[in-house]
């Protein structure tokens, strides 16, 4: 009876090394993947001595999981922040091209001083207007480029939704799943590594949290505490908006219909995709965009002209640079919205669009009918009052909405610089905070594949071990059969 | 039960992006080593970029000054040359006006250098740099003087005819002039005629110039006056003087008139020359301005063009240094990429 024990002992060691050379293949094929655990054969001594696998194990580390999950979700928070200020700095560039805003106000800080020693040239007249519209012209495109940022940020964010609602519905295939499997007691291990993967994803786009209940069923909040899914995904929504001029206001995003950004937000996101661009979008374009509406203001202040009659009475009226609400001059010191948009060189001083160049000296830019308006009653040729005027104008301290964020009191080419510095200090932060945040999400990554994922060298020695067994237990086999052999012949 | 502490996944995770930051870096490096700036100033400065920006923007505002300055010292010393021409003019007729007094020239010679000088002193007031008449005030693109003898017809001759007639009631050229008495003469050439250079007849007849003076900024919060006005005293003086002994009969006068004449005309020539040398000296001290503020600007212009570079610049040896460790370090990740693609168990197991 003990030689048919042997032999039972034998074939159970045949099938047990069978399925853990399974488990190895399946750890290899995994080996490549950031989301694959290691699977381990739990080996249990049955009635007489022979073995099988009893359950599938899975390597896990639910802190260093955990720690993952939300490093990432910071540091894809901070990388969308950092690609918005990258896009926003195309406005500035490298300091020596002199594309900036400040760097062109200089350039026609520069033509009028040429213009105000030899008023009676022509072509200087040109090259201070050249320089205006240039100006004007950078301002319009930096504005545009503000919109742009705000409206990429929109889109991320609406598709940041759209792959959360996808992530959800997902998720509650895998989850229902796996409260099967679990109450059914199969192997459920590939399952809890595609939810584990699917976590991981939604960190990317949003910050979570998770807690695991009974039978595997697991409950996902996002990090400011709203449920994003309990058995069922609650819906993700928000509505594009498609345009995003100055002034106007991105729609927020809604879980439950609990707005989770933006001012009015109860429950606001702490980090993902998803907070990072609406931070881009809500806050940081917002706050350039103010700062180029009233670099703008302060252009169309400073060039505006003043009524030259005795006693004045008429209001000062939008000069050289005009804009959209023009000829009044917006109100000083408090953003006007969308200024730097509508900002342009007055026709009146453009030869190509009607005016005449000499108004640039002469004042009458903003209104040529109304004698009011115009400094050089003579028209003698090298007036120079009003340029010396303008380039007093553009040197004077004037005061700016303490609401951008930059110096509120200087001269307007010091605060487009401040809003140059404004901008690079918020990118230096951004960037240097990205870098630490990747190296912990590098680290963190680390550890966790450490800890959970495959090492082939590992595996195949297992399967050495594994071989070594499998041999051993065929000889066995053999042995015993030839021991039987000898014994039924010994019987003949 | 797992053994092992760490994964082949995250083993050539880590050589690949320990080779992916490097080849990064060497990017930055390599721009700052040729450059000589940082590769992204925005990043290294962050909120001193701001600080560059207006460096940079006071550096070219500096410069553009000291350009213009060039200009106007050219224009001051263009007017000091006019100046001069005519203040040299000037000293020769009074020394000819004293030699005629003395009996030692004749009335021929004092007539023709008279109507020659007049012509040279319009000419000089009318003289332009680019395209700029500069005794015109603002009014620089119209020539401040009529020619007095361009015709018959200049207003300013017609007027000063016209004095003459109305107040002797003859022409210059008329042999009555003779019957002029001396004190009739002084009379007139103290009332009438003089007239004719005060306003309004001067703005009429002889002057476009206009009052105010071209006014230049020298530097950011300094400006200065070119103070050579043709409607200035002394510019009608010397048209005063030069027509009065041109063209007031002087040939036909009879010698108490003649003598009369000439007494006037020192009077008028000297105070035209005092007026001149004081116009020499303003326009002078406005030069040594000009050079003063141009020279503290140049030095200005340096220091923020110092300032930039300190602000802006990266060693060059560091960087190279940089670069060096970098090439190093992306060369040992490559060989120990290799070395760990052939450490393998798979190659012993046979």
């Amino acid at each position: 009876m003990s030689l048919s024990s042997a032999l039972n002992v034998a074939q159970s060691s045949l099938s047990v090394t069978g399925l853990q050379t399974a488990v190895i293949s399946r750890n290899v094929a995994g080996a490549d993947s950031d989301y694959y655990n290691r699977k381990s054969g739990l080996v249990v001594t049955t009635y007489g001595g022979a073995v099988k696998v009893a359950s599938i194990g899975r390597t896990m580390n639910t802190v260093l999981f955990t720690n993952k999950l939300s490093a990432t979700s910071t540091t894809s928070a901070q990388q969308a922040i950092v690609d918005g200020l990258n896009q926003l700095e195309a406005t500035v560039n490298d300091p020596e091209l002199d594309q900036s805003v400040a760097a062109k106000l200089g350039s026609l800080n520069n033509a009028l001083q040429q213009y105000s020693v030899t008023p009676d040239d022509p072509l200087l007249a040109q090259n201070v207007l050249s320089g205006a519209d240039a100006l004007a012209r950078a301002l319009n495109q930096a504005s545009d480029t503000v919109s742009g940022v705000r409206e990429q940020a929109d889109a991320d964010m609406a598709a940041g939704v759209d792959r959360v609602n996808g992530l959800l519905t997902e998720f509650e295939q895998v989850n229902r799943a796996l409260v099967k499997g679990t109450q059914a007691g199969s192997d459920i291990t590939d399952q809890l590594d595609s939810r584990d993967r699917i976590l991981s994803q939604l960190s990317e786009e949003i910050g979570i949290s998770v807690s695991t209940r009974s039978g595997n069923d697991m409950v996902i909040y996002t990090d400011s505490g709203v449920t994003l899914f309990e058995t069922t995904p609650r819906s993700v929504t928000m509505a594009p908006s498609y345009a995003l001029g100055a002034g106007a206001s991105g729609n927020a995003v809604f879980i439950d219909g609990v707005a989770v950004t933006g001012a009015n937000s109860v429950m606001p996101l702490k980090s993902g995709q998803i907070y990072g661009s609406s931070i881009i979008r809500d806050d940081v374009a917002v706050t350039y965009q103010n700062q180029l509406d009233e670099i703008a203001r302060g252009l169309v202040e400073a060039f505006a002209e003043s009524d030259q009659g005795t006693p004045a009475t008429l209001p000062d009226q939008a000069g050289l640079f005009t804009w959209a609400g023009g000829p009044a001059v917006p109100a000083t010191g408090t953003v006007s919205p969308g200024l730097a948009a509508s900002i342009r060189i007055n026709p009146n001083a453009d030869p190509t669009q009607g005016g005449d160049l000499d108004r640039l000296r002469d004042g009458g830019i903003s209104d040529p009918s109304n004698p009011n308006y115009i400094y050089n009653s003579s028209g003698a040729a090298s007036y120079s009052d009003r340029i010396q005027g303008l380039l007093t104008a553009l040197s004077a301290d004037r005061s700016f909405d303490p609401a951008t964020k930059a110096d509120p009191s200087t001269s307007l080419a010091g605060f487009a610089s401040s809003s140059v510095g404004w901008l690079e200090a918020q990118r230096q932060s951004s960037t240097t905070t990205l870098g630490y945040q990747k190296a912990l999400l590098e680290r963190t990554s680390e550890s966790l594949s450490n800890a959970t994922g495959v090492n082939i060298d590992e595996e195949m020695t297992l399967m050495m071990e594994l071989e070594r067994s499998y041999s051993a237990s065929s000889t066995l086999i053999t042995t015993i059969d030839k021991m039987l052999n000898s014994l039924l012949e010994a019987v003949r | 039960m797992k053994t092992s502490s760490v994964s082949s996944s995250s083993l050539s995770t880590m050589l690949r992006s320990t080779i992916l930051k490097a080849q990064e870096k060497l990017v930055g490096a390599n721009k700052e080593m040729t450059t000589g700036r940082y590769a992204d100033i925005g990043v290294s400065l962050g909120a001193r970029t701001g600080t560059t920006v207006n460096l940079r923007n006071q550096h070219d505002r500096t410069a553009g000054i000291i350009d213009t300055n060039g200009l106007v010292s050219q224009r001051l010393q263009v007017t000091q040359q006019a100046l001069g021409g005519m203040l040299d003019t000037a000293q020769n007729f009074l020394k000819t006006l004293l030699s005629v007094r003395n009996g030692e020239s004749g009335v021929d010679v004092l007539v023709s250098e008279a109507t020659n000088n007049l012509q040279a002193t319009i000419g000089a007031a009318n003289s332009s740099m680019g395209g700029q008449y500069i005794f015109a005030g603002i009014n620089t693109q119209q020539q401040p003087l009529t020619d007095y003898f361009s015709s018959a017809t200049a207003p300013s001759k017609a007027a000063a005819d016209a004095a003459f007639t109305s107040y002797f009631g003859f022409a210059q050229d008329d042999p009555a002039a003779a019957n002029i008495t001396a004190a009739d003469m002084t009379t007139f050439l103290q009332t009438d005629f003089s007239n004719e250079f005060t306003d309004p007849a001067w703005g009429t007849n002889w002057s476009t110039a206009l009052d105010k003076n071209i006014q230049s900024r020298i530097s950011p919060n300094e400006v200065v006056e070119v103070s050579a006005n043709a409607n200035s005293q002394q510019m009608r003086d010397l048209a005063k003087v030069y027509t009065m002994v041109a063209d007031t009969g002087t040939k036909g006068l009879n010698q108490n008139a003649y003598q009369a004449l000439v007494d006037e005309a020192i009077k008028v020539v000297n105070g035209a020359i005092q007026g001149l040398i004081a116009n020499q000296a303003q326009l002078g001290s406005a030069q040594a301005r000009v050079t003063t503020a141009s020279e503290r600007l140049t030095t200005q212009r340096d220091i923020l063009a110092q300032q930039i570079i300190s602000n802006e610049g990266v060693d060059p040896y560091e960087a190279k240094v940089r670069v060096d460790q970098l090439t190093t370090q992306v060369e040992t990740a490559y060989a120990l990429t290799v070395k760990l693609q052939s450490l393998s168990i798979l190659n012993y197991m046979r």
